[in-house]
C-alpha cells in the first residue's frame, strides 16, 4: 500500500515535474486558463489549450514579459500608462504563423492588422492604465496600444483604427 | 536730335517699366511666398489635428444605445433573466463610447460650446448617471423586471439623444468638409493667380529687356553709322583740302610764269629811251610785279608745305658760306634803299637742312629789308650750346606793336592792312619761317619796339661739326631769290646717261650751250664702261632705264673706286628717292623737267674742285659760241601763254633751233591724227593709248605744256573723233602761242642788241 502510495507520489510528482517544465523545453502544449478567460486566438497557431483555440486568463498574460507604453492617444485626456505584453510575444507563445491578424472586439468590431506591425514596433496589448486593470466601461479588459508617442508617424487614422479596445479575440490568418 | 531725344525718352520710360515690372514680379513673388507657406501651415495644422473619426464615435454610441434599449425590451419582454449579462456588457460598453463622446479628440470638437457639444455631453451625462442604477440591478423576481420597466424610457431616451447626435455630427461634419474644402480652394486660387501675374510680370520684364536690346543695337548701328560719315566726311575735307592746296600751288605757279615775262619786259622797257615820267611809270610797274612776284611765291611756299608736307634732309652746311649766299643775294637790294647790311655768322660747319635754314634767313633779312626805311639791317647768329644755333635778324625798321608780336607769326594775318599796302607782301613769309623751324624742333620769336626797330630771332637743334673748312660746303638747293647764275665756271666733261633720246639730245644741248662737253649713254652698263674709258668730270645719271638703272650703275661705279660726282636725274624728287640716291653713292640730285638755274647750279658746285683741262670729246662738240648772249636772253619775252620749260629752251637752245622743233612736231601732228582715228576706228585702245603717251612727251619736251596735259587726260577717259580734233587743234593754238612768243624773243633781242 504504501509502495502504491509512494508510487502514486513519485508519478505525481514527475508529472508535476513534467508539466512545469513543459512551457520551457518546448511548447507543444499550452497551459490552460485557471481563472475566467479574457482572450481566444484561433487560426494559424501550433500551440494551443482548447481544441484549436489558445485561451488566457488575466493571470497568463501578467506572467508573460511586460511593457509600459507611456504615450498619448485621441480617446483619452492627457498622457497615460499601458501596461501589457508585446503582441509579438503572445503570437510567440502561441506559435503563430501568418501574415494578417483579425482583432475582433467586444462589441463585435474588428480589424485586420498585419502582422509585420508587431515586429516593426513594440505594440502592446495593455491589461493595465495607470497600473490599475481597466473595465468594459474603460474601454478595458485589453487594449492594442501602439507607442504614439515613440513613433509619430503612427499618430494617425490608419493605426488610430488598428488600436482596438474591449479586445475579446485574435484570428492569425496565414 | 529728334529721333535721338526720343530714343533717350523711351528708353528712360523702358528703365522705369523695369523697375515697375521688377517691383510687381517682388510683390507677387513674395505673395506667392506666403500662400505657400499658409498652405504648408494649414497642412500642418491638419497633421496635427489628426483625429478619431467623430461620426464613428457618435455612429458606435447610437449602436450600442440601440443595443441596450432591444436587450432590455426582449428581457422585459421575455421574463428572461439570462439576459441581464448581456444587457450590462451593452451598457458597459455605451457607457465607453460615452465617455469618449465626452472626452474624445475629434475633428469636430464634441467638447465644444456649441449646441453639438452640449447634445454630446448631456447624452453622455445621461448614459453615465446610469452606472449606479445598472450596478444595482440583481436578476431574478418581479423587482428585476420593474426596476428595468423603469429604466426602459431613460435607454428610449438615450437612444432618441444618440440618433440625433449622429444626425447633427454628419451635418456638421458636412459643413466642416465644405468650409475646409473652400479655404483650400482659395489658397489654392490665389496661389495660382499670383503664379500666374509673376509669370506675367517676368514675361513684361523679358520684353522690355528684348526691347532695350533692341534699342541698343539700334543705337549702336546709328552710331556706328554717324562714326562712318563723319570719317567720309573728315576724309572727303582732308581730300578738298589738299586739292585746294594743289590747286593753289599750281595757280602760284601759273601766274608766276607770265609775271616773270612781264618784269622783265618791263626791264627791257626801262632801259630804253623814255620822258622822265614814263620811265618813272615803268619803274612803278616793275616795283609792282616784284611786289605781286614775292606775294606770289610765298603762296607757293605755304602751299607746296600744306600739299606735300615738310620734308626734311640734312647735310653739312657751312655758316660762312651762308652769310656768302646772303650777302650776295641782298647786297644790290639794300644798296639801292641805302640800308647798311651787316652780315656775318659764326665760322663754323653745322648739320642741319641747308634749304630750309636758307629759306629762313632769307626770309627773315628780305622782311627786314621791307620794312626798313634807313638805317641797318644786321644777320648774326651764335652758337648756345654743342647743339643749338641762334640766329638773329635786327633791324632800324618802324618796328611791331607788342600785342601784334603774336600774331604776325600767324597765317594769312597781317597786323593792319596799312603795312601791306605801304610795304607789300602777305606776310606768308614769317608764318612759313615759323612752321620750319618748329618743324626742325627749334623756337622762333621777335622783340621789338615801335619806331626802333625790331630783332627776329630763331634758335635751331643743329650738330656742330666743327670750324668751318675752307672751301665752302656745296650748297646744292635752289633759292627763290637767286636771280641770275652766278659766274661762268670751267668747262666740264660730263657723261649724259639717258635712255630717252629726246630728253639725252635736249640735256646734251643744254650742256653744251653752257659750255660743256657732252658724251651720252642709253644705259646703266653703257655708263659703266663709259666711266672705265676715263676722262669724265661729272655724270647725270637717269634714274630708271632699261637693262641697269641708275642706282645700280651709280653703286657699280663706286664699287670700282671711281669718285667722280654723279649727279642722279629724276622725275621723282621726294625724300625716299633722294635718300637712295645718296645710298648709292650719288652726290646730288636735279629733278625733272631739268631747270637751267639748278643745272648751273649743280655744275657750278662741282667745278671748283673738278675743274680740268678740257680733253677730246669723243662724240665731238657742237657747242654754242655765244652762250652768254643765250642766257641773257632768259625769260625777257614773257607772254603767258608759255611755259617756264619753253622759255628755258628757247633761251638755251636758241630761237632758230626751237623753232624747227616746233615745225617738226606740228608736222608729226598729221601723222597722230592719223593714227589716233585708225586706233579709235579699230577700238585699239593699246594703240590709242600709246599714241597719246607718245604726243604728250612730246609736248612736254618742248614745253607745251597745256597740249601735254590734255593728252594725258584724253588717256584717262574714252574718247570720240572730235575730243581728239579739239586736243589736236587746241595743241596748234599752243603751236602758234609758241611761235609768237619765239618771234617776240627775237624782236626784244634784236632791240636789246
Amino acid at each position: 500500500m504504501t509502495r502504491l502510495k509512494s508510487l502514486a507520489l513519485k508519478l505525481t510528482a514527475w508529472m508535476f515535474a513534467l508539466a512545469l517544465s513543459a512551457p520551457l523545453v518546448a511548447a507543444e502544449t499550452l497551459s490552460s486558463p485557471a481563472g475566467a478567460p479574457v482572450l481566444e486566438i484561433s487560426g494559424a497557431i501550433t500551440h494551443t489549450n482548447d481544441g484549436a483555440l489558445a485561451r488566457f486568463d488575466m493571470d497568463m498574460l501578467d506572467a508573460l514579459p511586460q511593457r509600459e507604453t507611456v504615450t498619448a492617444t485621441p480617446w483619452h485626456e492627457g498622457v497615460q500608462s499601458f501596461t501589457g505584453p508585446q503582441i509579438a510575444d503572445l503570437l510567440d507563445l502561441v506559435g503563430a504563423e501568418g501574415k494578417t491578424l483579425r482583432v475582433v472586439a467586444i462589441n463585435d468590431y474588428a480589424i485586420e492588422i498585419p502582422v509585420a506591425d508587431m515586429h516593426e514596433n513594440p505594440v502592446i496589448l495593455a491589461s493595465r492604465q495607470n497600473d490599475a486593470p481597466m473595465s468594459v466601461r474603460d474601454k478595458g479588459p485589453l487594449f492594442v496600444i501602439y507607442p504614439f508617442d515613440e513613433n509619430p508617424d503612427l499618430f494617425n487614422e490608419l493605426y488610430f483604427s488598428r488600436s482596438v479596445w474591449q479586445v475579446k479575440a485574435i484570428e492569425v490568418h496565414p | 536730335m529728334i529721333s535721338r531725344r526720343g530714343a533717350a525718352f523711351s528708353t528712360r520710360r523702358m528703365t522705369q517699366g523695369l523697375v515697375l515690372l521688377g517691383g510687381i514680379a517682388l510683390a507677387f513673388m513674395t505673395a506667392w511666398v506666403v500662400l505657400f507657406a499658409k498652405l504648408l501651415e494649414a497642412d500642418r495644422a491638419m497633421d496635427t489635428r489628426v483625429r478619431e473619426d467623430a461620426m464613428w464615435a457618435v455612429f458606435q454610441a447610437d449602436r450600442h444605445a440601440h443595443t441596450l434599449l432591444h436587450l432590455s425590451e426582449l428581457a422585459i419582454r421575455t421574463q428572461d433573466t439570462a439576459l441581464h449579462d448581456d444587457l450590462v456588457r451593452a451598457y458597459d460598453i455605451l457607457y465607453s463610447r460615452a465617455t469618449l463622446l465626452e472626452g474624445g479628440a475629434f475633428v469636430i470638437d464634441l467638447r465644444g460650446t456649441n449646441e453639438l457639444g452640449e447634445l454630446a455631453r448631456s447624452t453622455a451625462r445621461l448614459v453615465h448617471d446610469l452606472a449606479d442604477q445598472i450596478d444595482a440591478l440583481t436578476p431574478g423576481g418581479e423587482e428585476y423586471f420593474s426596476a428595468l420597466r423603469s429604466l426602459h424610457p431613460t435607454f428610449e431616451h438615450i437612444r432618441a439623444r444618440n440618433a440625433d447626435l449622429v444626425l447633427k455630427t454628419n451635418h456638421a461634419m458636412n459643413l466642416l468638409r465644405v468650409e475646409e474644402r473652400a479655404e483650400r480652394r482659395y489658397i489654392a486660387d490665389r496661389l495660382g493667380a499670383s503664379g500666374g501675374l509673376l509669370v506675367l510680370a517676368f514675361l513684361g520684364i523679358g520684353a522690355i529687356l528684348a526691347l532695350q536690346v533692341m534699342h541698343l543695337r539700334r543705337a549702336h548701328r546709328r552710331m556706328a553709322h554717324l562714326q562712318e560719315r563723319s570719317r567720309r566726311q573728315a576724309m572727303r575735307a582732308r581730300a578738298a583740302s589738299q586739292a585746294k592746296s594743289t590747286f593753289l600751288a599750281t595757280m602760284s605757279h601759273e601766274i608766276r610764269t607770265p609775271l616773270n615775262g612781264i618784269i622783265a619786259t618791263t626791264e627791257l622797257l626801262g632801259m630804253s629811251e623814255m620822258r622822265p615820267d614814263q620811265a618813272r611809270r615803268v619803274t612803278t610797274i616793275r616795283d609792282s610785279g616784284q611786289l605781286l612776284l614775292d606775294v606770289i611765291n610765298d603762296v607757293l611756299d605755304l602751299s607746296k608745305l600744306d600739299s606735300v608736307g615738310l620734308e626734311f634732309t640734312t647735310e653739312a652746311v657751312s655758316l660762312p658760306g651762308i652769310a656768302d649766299l646772303i650777302r650776295s643775294a641782298f647786297e644790290t637790294r639794300a644798296e639801292a634803299t641805302g640800308i647798311v647790311l651787316d652780315v656775318s655768322l659764326p665760322p663754323f660747319d653745322v648739320e642741319t637742312d641747308p634749304k630750309r635754314l636758307r629759306q629762313v634767313i632769307v626770309n627773315l633779312v628780305g622782311n627786314a629789308l621791307k620794312f626798313t626805311r634807313a638805317g641797318q639791317v644786321t644777320l648774326s647768329g651764335r652758337l648756345l650750346g654743342p647743339d643749338l644755333m641762334r640766329i638773329e635778324v635786327t633791324d632800324t625798321g618802324i618796328g611791331i606793336a607788342e600785342e601784334d608780336q603774336k600774331l604776325i607769326f600767324e597765317e594769312f594775318r597781317q597786323i593792319d592792312g596799312s603795312y601791306a599796302r605801304q610795304f607789300g607782301g602777305t606776310g606768308l613769309g614769317l608764318a612759313i619761317s615759323r612752321r620750319i623751324v618748329k618743324a626742325l624742333g627749334g623756337e622762333v620769336g621777335v622783340e621789338s619796339t615801335v619806331g626802333i626797330g625790331s630783332t627776329f630771332w630763331f634758335e635751331l637743334p643743329v650738330r656742330i661739326l666743327g670750324p668751318a673748312s675752307a672751301e665752302p660746303v656745296p650748297i646744292s638747293a635752289a633759292i627763290s631769290v637767286t636771280e641770275a647764275p652766278g659766274p661762268e665756271t670751267a668747262a666740264l666733261r660730263v657723261l649724259v646717261v639717258e635712255d630717252n633720246a629726246i630728253n639725252r639730245e635736249i640735256l646734251v644741248d643744254l650742256l653744251e650751250h653752257l659750255g660743256h662737253r657732252a658724251c651720252v649713254a642709253t644705259n646703266g652698263l653703257e655708263a659703266v664702261a663709259r666711266v672705265d674709258e676715263g676722262g669724265l668730270d661729272v655724270i647725270l645719271m637717269d634714274m630708271q632705264m632699261p637693262v641697269m638703272s641708275g642706282t645700280d650703275a651709280a653703286r657699280e661705279i663706286r664699287a670700282q673706286g671711281y669718285t667722280l660726282p654723279i649727279i642722279a636725274v629724276t622725275a621723282n624728287a621726294s625724300a625716299e628717292d633722294r635718300k637712295m640716291c645718296a645710298e648709292a653713292g650719288m652726290n646730288d640730285f636735279l629733278s625733272k623737267p631739268i631747270a637751267m638755274d639748278r643745272l648751273v647750279d649743280v655744275l657750278r658746285a662741282i667745278a671748283p674742285r673738278d675743274a680740268a683741262v678740257v680733253t677730246d670729246h669723243p662724240r665731238g662738240s657742237a657747242c654754242a659760241p655765244d652762250t652768254m648772249a643765250g642766257r641773257a636772253q632768259r625769260a625777257e619775252c614773257g607772254a603767258g601763254s608759255v611755259s617756264q620749260q619753253f622759255r628755258d629752251l628757247s633761251a638755251t637752245l636758241g630761237h632758230a633751233r626751237v623753232s624747227g622743233l616746233l615745225q617738226r612736231f606740228e608736222a608729226s601732228l598729221s601723222e597722230s591724227r592719223r593714227k589716233l582715228c585708225d586706233a579709235l576706228a579699230s577700238a585699239d585702245t593699246a594703240a590709242l593709248d600709246t599714241e597719246l603717251h607718245t604726243l604728250k612727251g612730246a609736248a612736254l619736251t618742248l614745253g607745251l605744256e597745256a597740249s601735254g596735259r590734255r593728252a594725258e587726260s584724253l588717256r584717262a577717259q574714252s574718247v570720240s573723233v572730235e575730243a581728239v580734233q579739239m586736243m589736236l587743234d587746241h595743241m596748234r593754238d599752243e603751236l602758234t602761242a609758241a611761235r609768237a612768243h619765239l618771234a617776240c624773243e627775237v624782236a626784244c633781242q634784236t632791240l636789246a642788241g
